[in-house]
């Protein structure tokens, strides 16, 4: 049961990830926060879970990392992520499958 | 404190350059936000044990560069991310025991046993060879094979060595060819 969760969640995850930058560019910790605030603190990503999934999906070029010095934040130079626009099209390509597969899984278990 | 909690999670960390180097930028990066936020903020107790930290990472990170070493240091293996002719173009296999000795192969393999296009290893098979007992086209070892062998034992078409046994030319302490 635990492995299931854990897959599925990593699965899932990764289009929560690209949703939250789809909507805009954030750093590792605003993503963790927002992450942990949207789900009303149901999901709480750990930072060796989080991580290994930016680096794959900029490794896949559907994110990609800047540096920038925030002028209200602390004052140091952030890395930041954004999404690409094939990342773009693959969180719509995603989002889709997710609904078609979650409906049928769904239809399955309440039938 | 935070450098020091950083300096244990690496100690632990086993992936390629690349990657090693994006998770220490990004762990420097999210400790100082962690303690912008939160001034009580404190990298053992809120993101436990540096070694428990590291194994989160090494359980989540994929990648083609695949460094595996034990605790004691000895067995290490690298594989390239790149490869040619369904090998890797270097494969690194080595600290094996006697009894299990650990094989490389690769367009470039180092091992205790190594196969490759080039190969050194306490034993090597390649068309470049190099190893305590080696066999190849050009062949270097303490005891060597090959069409040119070079070593303490030679034996090939063309042989140097402290005995060199030749089909062809021998040039040694002792030399014998072969007919």
């Amino acid at each position: 049961m635990e492995n299931f969760k854990k897959q599925f969640y990593k699965g899932v995850l990764e289009l929560g990830i690209l949703k939250l930058l789809y909507e805009k560019d954030h750093y590792g910790y605003s993503l963790m926060s927002e992450i942990k605030e949207r789900s009303e603190h149901k999901l709480q990503v750990k930072d060796g879970t989080l991580y290994p999934i930016l680096y794959r999906l900029e490794d896949q070029k559907l994110i990609e990392n800047y540096w920038e010095t925030s002028e209200t934040g602390r004052g140091k130079p952030r890395k930041y992520y954004r999404i690409t626009e094939n990342g773009k099209e693959r969180y719509l390509q995603m989002l889709s499958d997710f609904h078609e597969v979650n409906k049928g899984i769904m239809s399955i278990i309440e039938s | 404190m935070n450098e020091k909690y950083i300096k244990e999670v690496m100690k632990y960390i086993n992936v390629s350059r690349k990657n090693k180097k994006r998770i220490k930028e990004d762990l420097e990066q999210r400790l100082q936000d962690a303690l912008f936020d939160n001034p009580y903020f404190n990298p053992y107790t809120d993101l436990g044990a540096p070694k428990e930290y590291a194994e989160e990472f090494m359980d989540n990170i994929e990648e083609s560069h695949i460094f595996i070493q034990s605790s004691t240091g000895k067995p290490y293996e690298y594989i390239s991310a790149r490869s040619l002719f369904g090998l890797p173009v270097v494969h690194i296999n080595t600290g094996g025991s006697n009894r299990r000795p650990r094989t490389a192969k690769g367009i470039i393999a180092i091992g205790d046993i190594a196969q490759g296009f080039v190969a050194i290893g306490g034993i090597s098979f390649g068309l470049v060879s190099l190893g305590g007992i080696s066999f190849g086209l050009v062949s270097i070892g303490g005891i060597a094979f090959g069409l040119a062998a070079i070593g303490g034992v030679s034996i090939g078409l063309v042989a140097v060595g402290g005995i060199a046994y030749a089909l062809s030319h021998a040039f040694g302490g002792i030399m014998n060819i072969l007919k």
